[in-house]
């Protein structure tokens, strides 16, 4: 069924997963948008008086070993955090739709080209892939987003060339072919809607791995450099203070760790509903 | 008029690959076939005879490995832009599976307009119009148009199948096993109107098909497959009897009109 | 002769829209064959499938018990060891990963029957289905086998599980005129030899001319006629009978 049909029924009660992934990508959207107007604190400044307080009526959370408000750079972070890894999301679906889909739907000598570009991006594993991005492309979060995106591509479009594969031998697209449509008509109208169901779960559940990475960059010091408020920065910022003070690290780690969750959830609940077998009463 | 020439068709796959030596799987040999207008014809075989390949290569869905099929003098596995749309305008084929003929996610009216959007230039209006004549000639109402694939059963599905192909007013339409899936009372209905169409239309049909009675009743002249080539071409009349064996074994295996057993050992059991 | 009846009494199928099947009995006897016909839609299938608790997600029988010779059975116990299952779309019912000879020991295995008896019960139930080509069969994956052997698969399947009674939904409308009339043949046969107790689905009344001896017409989840089949080829009392006899008769030729 397609996504717009989905997301149009109204029984999404009783969907547990469903219910509980939509509430907290809900709530994680609206930090990610007007995480600036929520956040009690600037999260930028720097107060030396205050630092390393302990959770109090003023800083929920305590303050870091800057005297910044803890909680404030946790709401701020997601939007860097999130806002970055839906960025490298849609680019590496743009270019997976792309290549996958041109490749998948002409075949042929188009298609033997593209998969061979593919297999050199896929020979090397991601992470690898994306040091090797930053070290080119130098640091900074719109070159760890380019950067994540290129190592990824690939095995997307590998991917949506499968199952263009699966969807052009389809007899409704025999019969579309028949009815006079053009290949670019047959790709537009039939095949790319029905595989946009199934690859939407896929990236769903890619996106708790792509946030790991952002953030892993981070905390490595590729990406977003500190004084930016960044869940995987602020971990890395608080290593020394592991023993001491370790909610400067548990807090933004338990921030990734329910995006993850959250967007997994999502992905789960989201690959039950769209199984074709599944019975509709 | 010769509306389908089939010029010494010979077409097979390749099998084997990686882990199995190659060879050659030979599906059709020596094809040699003329469709006419207004005149249904029915091609009969088993599983495995080659019928669904001829189907494609009738409609140039793929190319024969020998050999040509033409239509107007022109290749029909080669056409292209204007000529291929006269052809499709032309020659139409319903699939045996008739849920996945249609896009699950479209509804059956749009489905069904397909055709009339890419070979015709009729506006919205008019084709709205033509989808529901279409549903009504094949026993289906104005609400079915907006109703989803799944929403509609396995006839009524194959019956919005046989509309889609008869939106042009085609002048030939293949059936490939279209109505092995149907009960036989839908079978009738189909057929009828078929006929009736073909009568009022000159519409040619080719029924493809493993069940000698749907031959018996609906074809002018039957053509027996086996293993790939044409054994037996004769006409439809009274008494059908082939000559050749594959046609002998069809008949004896045709259901019997009425019960088999004798009524007397009937009444000791029961 | 043991086990000499299979009666259902009072199926009741419900969804979500309400009743599908109310009301229905059978009575199935060793050695002979009792259709169920009726057209699409008509809930034949429904109770094949809903007698032996095989209802898909969704449907649930409300109402409804089994009877092996007049004592109540679950269905539970009914399925594999008094009953066997043969279905409309035989791929569906094999393991896609498991070959024949694994389906074939595991219900030789419920059995309690292994080793080498085992594979003599196999060889016994091929040759007797007609699947002459053991060795081949045994060690092929549903996908290497036709519609039609696998049909018969599900047959040998049933007699290694020495069921008295054999309910088929609609086993032959997928296979072409050849492997359907062969198929006939054969169950023909294991009626006659084996005794075997036939509850047999088809819209098709041409089947039902074939093989049966006592017929149950279904028309919206409802059983209306019940007769012999002569009785019913002669004399059909319902407007569903009749409409499927016209259309058989129309297509079988006897009437232009």
């Amino acid at each position: 069924m397609s996504v717009v049909a989905l997301l149009r029924r109204p029984a999404l009660a009783g969907q547990n997963s469903l219910m509980i992934g939509l509430v907290l990508v809900s709530l994680l959207a609206l930090l990610a948008v007007f995480g600036q107007w929520l956040a009690p604190h600037d999260p930028d400044l720097v107060d030396l008086g205050q630092r390393l307080l302990p959770p109090d009526s003023s800083h929920w959370l305590g303050t870091d070993h800057l005297g910044r408000d803890l909680l404030s750079r946790l709401i701020v972070g997601t939007q860097l955090s999130l806002g970055s890894v839906m960025l490298t999301l849609a680019l590496v679906l743009l270019l997976g739709l792309l290549v996958g889909g041109v490749s998948g739907f002409l075949g042929g000598k188009v298609d033997l080209l593209l998969m061979r570009l593919c297999d050199m991006f896929m020979t090397f594993p991601t992470l690898v892939l994306a040091f090797f991005f930053v070290t080119l492309l130098g640091t900074g979060l719109s070159n760890v987003v380019i950067a994540i995106a290129l190592s990824h591509w690939a095995w997307y479009a590998r991917m949506v060339r499968g199952m263009v594969i699966a969807q052009r031998g389809r007899e409704y697209v025999l019969a579309s072919r028949l009815a006079g449509a053009s290949r670019w008509a047959r790709l537009r109208q039939h095949v790319l809607p029905n595989i946009a169901g199934p690859l939407l779960v896929l990236a769903t559940m890619d996106i708790g791995h792509m946030m790991l990475h952002v953030s892993g960059l981070s905390f490595l010091g590729l990406g977003v450099t500190p004084p930016a408020a960044e869940w995987g920065v602020m971990i890395n910022d608080a290593k020394e203070f592991i023993w001491t003070h370790p909610q400067l690290l548990l807090l933004p780690g338990l921030m990734i760790f329910f995006s993850v969750m959250a967007f997994n959830l999502l992905g789960d609940a989201l690959r039950d509903r769209l199984d074709p077998t599944r019975e509709v009463h | 008029m010769t509306l389908l020439h089939v010029n010494d068709i010979g077409h097979g796959y390749r099998t084997g690959g990686l882990l199995a030596r190659r060879g050659w799987l030979q599906v059709l040999d020596g094809i040699q076939l003329e469709f006419k207008a207004g005149e249904s014809v029915g091609l009969l075989g088993s599983s495995g005879s080659g019928k669904s390949t001829l189907a494609r290569l009738l409609l140039g869905l793929e190319t024969p490995a020998h050999g040509q099929v033409t239509f107007a003098g022109q290749d029909v596995s080669r056409l292209r832009g204007r000529q291929a749309h006269a052809f499709q305008s032309a020659v139409q084929l319903v699939f045996q599976d008739a849920p996945g003929a249609f896009n699950p996610q479209r509804s059956i009216g749009w489905s069904i307009a397909e055709p009339l959007r890419h070979l015709s230039d009729l506006d919205s209006a008019a084709r709205d119009q033509r989808v529901l004549t279409l549903l009504q000639q094949m026993g289906l109402g104005e609400e079915h148009a907006q109703r989803l694939p799944h929403q509609l059963s396995g006839g009524q599905l194959q019956r919005a199948n046989i509309a889609r192909a008869l939106a042009l007013s085609p002048q030939l339409v293949v059936l490939d096993e279209a109505l092995s899936n149907l009960d036989r009372v839908l079978q009738l209905q189909l057929l009828q109107r078929l006929e009736a169409l073909r009568r009022e239309s000159s519409t040619a049909f080719v029924l493809i098909t493993h069940d000698l009675s749907l031959v018996r009743y609906f074809c002018q002249r039957v053509l027996l497959l086996d293993a790939g080539r044409i054994v037996e071409d004769r006409p439809v009349d009274g008494n059908l009897s082939f000559d050749h064996e594959v046609g002998k074994q069809l008949q004896a295996a045709m259901l019997p009109t009425r019960p088999f057993k004798p009524e007397a050992a009937n009444l000791r059991t029961g | 002769m043991e086990h000499s009846t299979l009666e259902l009494q009072g199926l009741r199928i419900e969804g979500r829209a309400g009743a599908l099947v109310e009301d229905v009995d059978l009575q199935l006897r060793r050695g002979q064959v009792c259709a169920l016909v009726g057209s699409s839609g008509s809930g034949k299938s429904l109770t094949c499938l809903g007698s032996l608790d095989l209802l898909p997600a969704g449907l649930t029988r409300t109402h409804g018990q089994l009877l092996l010779d007049g004592q109540a059975l679950p269905a539970a116990q009914v399925r594999g060891r008094v009953a066997s299952l043969v279905l409309q779309n035989p791929r569906s019912a094999f393991n896609p990963v498991r070959n024949m000879a694994s389906h074939a020991q595991e219900t030789l295995k419920l059995r309690g029957i292994g080793g080498t008896a085992a594979r003599a019960r196999m060889a016994q139930c091929l040759e007797a289905v007609g699947l002459v080509d053991r060795e081949r069969v045994l060690q092929a994956f549903a996908f290497q086998l036709s519609g039609g052997m696998l049909q018969r698969m599900m047959i040998a399947l049933a007699l290694m599980a020495q069921t008295p009674f054999l309910l088929a939904d609609e086993p032959t409308s997928d296979l072409d005129a050849l492997s359907q009339a062969r198929f006939l043949d054969l169950l023909m046969e294991l009626v006659q030899q084996h005794g075997l107790g036939v509850l047999l689905v088809t819209h098709d009344m041409g089947v039902v001319a074939r093989c049966a001896d006592h017929v149950a017409v279904m028309d919206a989840g409802r059983i209306v006629e019940r007769q012999t089949v002569h009785g019913l080829f002669e004399r059909p009392a319902s407007t569903a009978s009749r409409t499927l006899l016209d259309a058989h008769q129309i297509l079988a030729g006897s009437t232009p």
